[in-house]
């Protein structure tokens, strides 16, 4: 059973680097949303992203992404991957991204508090 | 029984102990010896310490201890970092994660007693060495410069001292003088990298010295965000930048280091600054191992581990890979794919498909930064590319601004994914 939700926005102040609210532009089916990632996997995943976003703190430019709720990075996945969102770099690194990896990267992202 | 001298234990209490249990004192783990703490190879240590938990010994061999980075080191030309700013120690490497880390030249390597020996007189034995030495230059490349000259006309190709008196060349040029800059051929180090140069020696000389003048020998036809670049000259620095290509003679080039000319396909120009950015190879290292075909060592993209032997995994510049260009965060990305290769083998740890990134970014002037990125997987011939972007031209100032601090961001990110 399919159940969209639709994803309600706070506004995207610059839509390029807008860190991970919400975006009513993005659908996800509650299966995709829910998706239980392997955090294993995950970490492994990770390493690409770690390129840029530090574990600690964050830098101008690049926001934190570790301990961000999990869904916010879902959703801020799929934006990037759908091309919503823009920034180029994102885009890229989203679109080689299955769901079950962004679940995996969401859940292990979400545990580095 | 094997001595080894981190195992060893400095009281005489713990002495005891241990030669009540000799296992305690024979290392027994796998040992992995990295060559070059670049960001390549210091990435690389820290994932295989980091995520074996102490299961691997790891050793870094770096001759220098405070590493400035290739990358940014042109934006220290052009004033807008300092070069303190761009230099790491590895301090954190050695106690945070327990990397052995050794200041010193590999200067030989026995592929068969699978050891490595350092100019200081040591030898270290390994189970997995890890080569990411960065590029040396081709001598005879540009007719009349050898690593002699590199004084009068620096390379500035390996960040630091080279760097600083570039710049210093540059901000002591009198008004009206010339900068010259000789190009190098494919492949090479960072494909934007001499043009950033260019527009941060312009940027450089726009304040300081706006009737100065920038010429450009060029063994190519085209380069790196070429017209990103040309476009941002055009707007910048117009009049200032003469690039020749070569298919105006731009590959038809000598120096004279003493006279400090500059001959351009027949035509002598006296000049007062000069940047000679030679023809590359691997590190010396790799030939020394053996592990080169032509200029470069040849690896699997699977694991980067050299084609000629399974002990060794070849990172960054140095290897020939495939569709990678050669950039701090190729070799970066690189190193993590080779890291869970390495523990895999030693350890048994899980061991994922090979997944790797790159983007450059590039200044051309105040906040205006331009980037190119692409995806990459592993073959079985090549690490090839999936999916890219570049930066477009007439984009926005915001853009720019964003791109720009983007890369500020990245610059945060990558050296401490590389030093901790």
């Amino acid at each position: 059973m399919l159940k969209y939700l639709l994803i309600i926005s706070t506004v995207l102040i610059f839509g390029l680097f807008s860190g991970f609210v919400h975006s009513d532009e993005v659908e996800l089916s509650a299966e995709i949303l829910n998706l239980e990632g392997d955090p294993e996997y995950g970490e492994y995943l990770a390493s690409d992203c770690k390129t840029c976003h530090k574990v600690k703190g964050s830098s101008p430019g690049v926001p934190l992404i570790s301990g961000v709720d999990r869904k916010d990075l879902i959703i801020a996945l799929h934006a990037y991957k759908q091309k919503i969102r823009k920034n180029p770099v994102m885009q890229m690194m989203a679109n080689r991204l299955s769901n079950e990896d962004i679940a995996a990267l969401a859940i292990y992202f979400e545990g580095l508090k | 029984m094997k001595l080894d001298r981190r195992n060893f234990i400095g009281t005489g209490v713990a002495i005891a102990a241990a030669m009540a249990a000799p296992t305690v004192m024979a290392s027994g783990k796998p040992r992995v010896v990295v060559v070059g703490g670049g960001a390549g190879g210091a990435t690389a240590a820290r994932y295989i310490a980091k995520d074996s938990k102490g299961a691997i010994d790891v050793t870094l061999v770096e001759p220098t201890r405070n590493y400035y980075t290739c990358f940014f080191s042109n934006l220290y030309i052009g004033g807008f970092r300092s070069l303190d700013s761009i230099g790491h120690s590895y301090g954190n490497l050695a106690t945070e994660y327990g990397i052995n880390v050794v200041h010193d030249w590999a200067v030989g390597i026995d592929r068969g007693s699978k050891t490595v020996s350092l100019a200081g007189g040591a030898t270290l034995n390994y189970d997995r060495l890890i080569l990411s030495p960065g590029i040396d230059f081709i001598d005879g490349s540009v007719d009349g410069w050898s690593i002699n000259a590199q004084n009068k006309m620096p390379h500035a190709y390996k960040a630091g001292s080279q760097t600083e008196l570039l710049k210093a060349q540059i901000e002591a040029m009198p008004q009206g003088g010339v900068f010259a800059m000789v190009a190098p051929p494919n492949p090479y180090r960072c494909p934007p990298g001499p043009y950033e140069r260019v527009s941060m020696t312009a940027h450089l000389l726009k304040a300081s010295n706006p009737t100065a003048k920038i010429i450009v020998a060029d063994p190519k036809p085209k380069f790196s965000k070429m017209g990103l670049f040309q476009e941002g000259w055009g707007s910048h620095y117009s009049g200032m930048i003469d690039w020749i290509g070569s298919e105006f003679g731009g590959g038809n080039v000598s120096v004279d280091p003493g006279a400090m000319t500059v001959t351009i396909d027949g035509e002598v120009t006296k000049v007062d600054a000069c940047n000679v950015i030679p023809a590359m190879k691997a590190g010396r290292i790799c030939e020394i191992a053996g592990i080169t075909e032509g200029n470069w060592a040849p690896v699997s993209g699977h694991t980067m581990q050299s084609r000629i032997d399974e002990n060794i995994h070849v990172l960054g510049d140095a290897c020939a890979q495939g569709d990678m260009p050669k950039s701090g965060y190729s070799a970066n990305s690189q190193a993590k794919v080779a890291a869970m290769a390495v523990r895999g083998a030693l350890t048994g740890s899980k061991v994922f498909p090979a997944k790797f990134s790159n983007t450059c970014w590039s200044l051309v002037d105040t906040n205006d930064g331009v980037k190119v990125g692409a995806t990459y997987e592993a073959t079985d011939e090549k690490i090839a590319k999936i999916d890219g972007f570049v930066s477009k031209t007439g984009e926005s100032a915001d853009l720019r601004k964003a791109t720009y601090e983007e890369s500020i961001g990245w610059y945060s990110g990558i050296t401490a994914d590389m030093f901790g």
